[in-house]
């Protein structure tokens, strides 16, 4: 009996909620459509295309030089890792930096924006709730995203597979659609920090100010507070024993993942290169009487799984946090 | 009276004389009568022994006495049923002899004696007749056949017995002597079980031969090799040899010695050496024993080269022994160490007795436990009823 009843509580709560989004397809359509069509985002879609069509040509033409010279396996995801000597940064690489970039621009003035244009309460009394204007302003941004990335990779794939004539295996493909998957989910994060900024910041300039500041510390300077803190704690000189030295380098790494910066790169070098076994120190009893090879992709995907789980829970929880924000904010003053 | 009884008594010894002379004349004369042309025919060894199936030439002489020179035919008059004879002159077969006075010549007579000629003595005659047919001297010569005379041929092997491993190839030196008066083809053979190989080439040459021709009086050497069955089970095996001309059969017995091979395969039954694992978790696997060799193998104890940390239990243990061609089952138990990282590792297996070992490198693939995985997907399931939450609270504002 009260087993039912508690189900039809949640099922009062659930329809409760979805009619409270009963306006989130409009909303949704309606700012795909601004981003889509908006000047800003066409700059920046057009600079991620030129450096990834940059990374391209210069991986595939080191590909096309090396070959014969050493084993090429995997050569099609070799089109997204590889790096020239002319441009030393990759598909992946260039994904990583320019990616927050694109979720910090999609999301800086989402709601701000429109408190300055005082466009917020002229929403807000059409027939729609505030749920599904927050949940849509997401939902678009995802959508965007999504449309980016996977637009991207598969304009690089598409491209490389003409310049090589290597096709994938099912394996590499598994491997590139879990990788593309991953940038957006890491790129929906910091989209999802973004609208976080907008609502505790009044001015736009602030918010993205904020946004990339704290982009930055993530990207760049917790790895090295992260190598000064290991070293505080666990002190390494040319006579420490190898626990001394472990215990420093898995503090240094511990730390350093708390950026999602951090767990993002752990996780889609991983994927995207069947050869690497562990991450973090190997100690070499366990190397003793490993040989080469690869892994398969459902024990790479295992491996990089806390990794996945992680970045899926902290943009789902910067969300909520901005949800709850914006839900509790006062619009109308 | 007296001296008459005495001249009669002289003139009766006379006459007695006479008559005995002439009777002595009468009884000794017809042989001289015959050789009364002084033909006489001989030789050295008017008897010898022979064996079956052998060519013989007697050297005969036929010597004239007289003053005047003769013409002698010449005719063996007796021989055993089947014996085949010729008289040879020059290399001719002849049937006359012109002798000069007082000298002799020479000629053969060629004697062919039948294989099947049974042990015994054996008689010819050849008589020398003038041309009218009177016999002028008879030369009576015989022929003794015996069972141990057969052959003094010779067979002889500077090693009888040879010993090595199943897998080898046996060559034993051989002389073959004819000590026969005439040449002779003596043909090769062995009598082997199924799956011997026996051959015969003369030493330093190449060719394998099935016969081969000796000199009267000389030696050939010759290699015989032997090639046994692959199969061959190690112990003694004698292999007679023999080489067979149309008057002798010699055998020898050669004597085989295969000592045991020791020979072990360790493998898995289907021959697949890799196997995944999770780890820290142990894993099942069959492996298999093999006796590939020829000797029984005793004591098979079992060991691992493993990764550090890691172990390998085999079910039995050890096995006491295992004949050769049989196989036997052992389960392997890999344990991987906790710490062990995703991927490939080698886990070298040993199989060995006191005389021989034999290895299996197992190629371990190391996967994760899922339950991480399920750990995630909980964390990420409870992210979500707390946005859950947060609808449920702030919603429909």
């Amino acid at each position: 009996m009260e087993r039912a009843a508690k189900w039809q509580n949640t099922k009062a709560d659930l329809t409760r909620i979805f009619e409270a989004n009963k306006g989130l397809a409009t909303v949704v359509r309606k700012e795909v459509g601004d981003h889509l069509s908006g000047k800003r985002f066409a700059i920046l879609a057009l600079l991620v295309l030129v450096t990834c069509l940059g990374s391209l040509y210069v991986a595939a033409s080191t590909i096309r030089t090396n070959v014969g010279q050493d084993e090429l396996e995997f050569v099609f995801l070799r089109l997204f890792t590889t790096s020239g000597s002319s441009m030393p940064f990759s598909f992946l690489s260039f994904i990583s930096f320019l990616g927050p970039l694109v979720g910090l621009t999609l999301g800086f003035d989402a709601i701000n924006g429109e408190r300055d244009r005082r466009t917020l309460s002229r929403v807000l009394s059409q027939p729609i709730f505030r749920d599904a204007l927050i949940n849509g302003k997401f939902l678009a941004g995802v959508i965007v995203i999504s449309i980016v990335v996977f637009g991207l990779g598969f304009l690089v794939a598409g491209l490389g597979l003409i310049m090589t004539g290597v096709p994938p295996t099912l394996g590499e493909l598994a491997r590139l659609i879990t990788y593309l998957v991953l940038s957006v989910i890491y790129i929906s994060f910091w989209l999802a920090l973004a609208i976080l900024c907008s609502l505790l910041f009044r001015q736009t300039s602030t918010s993205a100010l904020a946004g990339i500041a704290i982009w930055l510390f993530m990207a760049f300077f917790l790895t090295l507070l992260a190598g000064m803190a290991a070293d505080g704690i666990y002190p390494v000189n040319d006579n420490s024993d190898s626990q001394q030295i472990i215990a420093n380098a898995k503090t240094e790494q511990m730390i350093s993942r708390i950026s999602p910066a951090y767990l993002y790169s752990e996780a889609v070098t991983s994927i995207m290169n069947p050869a690497v076994r562990s991450m973090g120190p190997v100690l070499l009893e366990q190397a003793y009487g490993a040989i080469k090879g690869t892994l398969t992709f459902s024990q790479s995907l295992l491996l990089i799984w806390p990794q996945v789980v992680c970045l899926i829970a902290e943009m789902l929880i910067c969300f909520a946090i901005a949800y709850i924000s914006f839900m509790r904010q006062e619009i109308r003053a | 009276m007296n001296r008459g009884k005495v001249i009669c008594t002289k003139n009766c010894i006379v006459s007695v004389v006479l008559v005995i002379a002439f009777l002595v004349s009468f009884l000794s004369f017809p042989c001289p009568a015959e050789a009364a042309g002084g033909i006489v025919l001989s030789t050295s060894f008017p008897g010898i022994a022979a064996s079956a199936g052998e060519n013989i030439t007697f050297p005969l002489k036929l010597a004239n006495n007289s003053s005047v020179k003769q013409l002698v035919n010449l005719a063996v008059v007796s021989k055993p049923d089947k014996w085949n004879t010729t008289l040879k002159g020059n290399n001719r077969i002849i049937h006359q002899a012109l002798v000069e006075a007082n000298s002799q010549t020479g000629f053969d007579l060629l004697v062919i004696i039948p294989p099947e000629a049974e042990p015994g003595e054996y008689s010819l005659t050849v008589a020398a007749q003038n041309e009218n047919g009177a016999t002028l001297d008879n030369l009576r010569l015989k022929i003794k056949i015996s069972d141990n005379e057969v052959s003094n041929d010779q067979l002889k092997a500077n090693y009888l017995e040879l010993q090595g491993p199943s897998d080898a190839t046996f060559t034993f030196k051989i002389n073959l002597s004819n000590n026969g008066n005439n040449e002779q083809l003596y043909s090769l053979g062995a009598q082997v079980e199924e799956g011997w190989q026996v051959s015969f080439k003369p030493s330093y040459e190449d060719q394998q031969v099935a016969s081969i021709t000796v000199k009267p009086g000389e030696t050939k050497s010759l290699d015989v090799k032997v090639t046994p069955p692959v199969n061959v089970q190690a112990g003694e095996y004698v292999i007679p040899i023999q080489a067979a001309s149309n008057v002798s059969r010699i055998t020898e017995n050669l004597k085989v010695i295969i000592t045991g091979t020791y020979k072990l395969e360790f493998s898995t039954p289907s021959g697949k050496l890799n196997t995944d694992i999770v780890a820290g978790r142990d894993k099942k696997v069959t492996m298999q024993v093999k006796n590939s060799g020829s000797a029984v193998l005793n004591n098979i104890s079992f060991s691992a080269a493993t990764p550090i940390d890691w172990t390998v239990s085999f079910e039995p243990k050890n096995i006491d022994s295992l004949k050769p061609g049989e196989t036997r089952q052992v389960t392997a138990t890999i344990t991987a160490a906790d710490k062990a990282i995703v991927g490939d590792y080698i886990v070298s297996m040993v199989a060995a007795t006191p005389v021989v070992k034999s290895s299996a490198d197992m190629r371990v693939t190391v996967k994760t436990s899922t339950l991480w995985g399920i750990v995630g997907f909980l964390i990420i399931v409870a992210v979500l009823y707390f946005i859950y939450q947060a609808f449920r609270k702030y919603g429909r504002r």
